[in-house]
């Protein structure tokens, strides 16, 4: 009987008790998130060239743009026309004259598109190549039919130069001496036929 | 024993149960006919917080648009904010680690590091910049970098 009453009264305690309830703490933790940034730099710059009178090739390709190895030094084949001469290479404006050499500029550290200019100038006629020059002239009047013969009030033309004109008062006194030599032979000739 | 036991055990019930509140009950002897009550409430704090999405730099570019940290949606406490804050690093080349170009995270002429926002549609326009000379020295191939972005809810203090 005991233990019923004691258990009754156990069950009436519990119903008068309360389940205590918390509230939710809340959370500052930080959160985060990121974001990816990526770029991308180009193995090769193009090159536009400009340039008249001569070629401009790379590796063998020529054309008004070249592809050029970004940040490394290159060669450049520039062979100008028969008769031009190189006069000036500019790069983005800047003058890149001084690292032309035997027909090859050497560059480095290209790392944009860039325009190349090359400036060429007629190259300086010697006395050997405008006698080429005059035969080929010469050649090309005989294919149309005419001569320099024909040509008349052709002030450039010049007479082929003969004789020796070095050393002239040598010869002048070699020649008086000369007829110097002959007039005492012939005088003392003459006097000895008088005697006989 | 048994009903030392049973002492302690029912000592340990009463202590461990809460003490129902009952509403006041005001009648015709009550003195003051009045009787307060408290209401309280909580409200959890929600944001939404959004930021830049990931982004190609276009070579040579000394200045790009990247995006915007906003606070899209916010229900905070009073004298609470979000303070979002961002770490900008280097681009790493994708084949040679050693290879990087420095870039940094701008919003207007100034360096983007932290900012709080308290109110929904507070923004800041993110730009990333690249020195010309950087550009110029860095060599071929892919770079990478991240941008890592940490939000926090924090109480704003003064």
């Amino acid at each position: 009987m005991k233990r019923i009453a004691t258990a009754l009264l156990l069950i009436c305690l519990l119903s008068f008790s309360a389940v205590p309830c918390f509230a939710a703490e809340l959370s500052e933790a930080a959160t985060s998130g990121s974001s990816v940034v990526s770029t991308e730099v180009p193995y090769s710059h193009p090159i536009s060239v400009k340039v008249d009178n001569a070629s401009v090739s790379f590796n063998g390709s020529s054309g008004d743009s070249l592809n050029i190895p970004r940040l490394e030094e290159f060669k450049l084949q520039i062979k100008p026309n028969d008769g031009y001469m190189v006069k000036q290479i500019l790069l983005n404006g800047e003058d890149v004259t001084e690292n032309y050499k035997d027909g090859v500029l050497t560059l480095s550290g290209v790392y944009e598109a860039s325009d190349l200019t090359v400036i060429t100038d007629k190259a300086p006629v010697t006395p050997a190549s405008e006698t080429d020059k005059k035969t080929d002239e010469n050649k090309s009047d005989s294919k149309n039919g005419t001569s320099n013969s024909n040509k008349t009030g052709d002030t450039n033309m010049k007479s082929p130069q003969t004789g020796e004109y070095t050393n002239f008062a040598f010869w002048t006194a070699l020649m008086i001496a000369s007829l110097s030599t002959v007039f005492i032979i012939g005088v003392k000739t003459k006097g000895r036929k008088t005697e006989e | 024993m048994k009903k030392l036991i049973a002492f302690i055990l029912t000592l340990a019930v009463v202590a461990s149960m809460s003490v129902t509140a009952f509403a006041a009950q005001i009648n015709q002897d009550s003195d003051p006919k009045s009787s307060d009550t408290v209401i309280t409430t909580s409200i959890a704090p929600t944001y939404t917080v959004t930021i830049p999405a990931d982004t190609k730099i276009d070579f040579n570019a000394v200045s790009q648009d990247f995006g915007s940290i906003k606070l899209e949606s916010a229900r905070l406490n009073p004298r609470y904010a979000v303070k979002v804050s961002a770490n900008a690093g280097v681009l790493t080349n994708e084949e040679a680690d050693l290879q990087t170009i420095p870039y940094e995270l701008k919003t207007g002429d100034q360096v983007f590091t932290s900012q709080n926002y308290d109110k929904a549609g507070e923004e800041t326009p993110l730009t990333i910049e690249i020195k010309a000379d950087d550009w110029n020295k860095a060599a071929a191939g892919s770079y990478k970098g991240t941008v890592t972005f940490t939000i926090e809810y924090c109480e704003v203090l003064g």
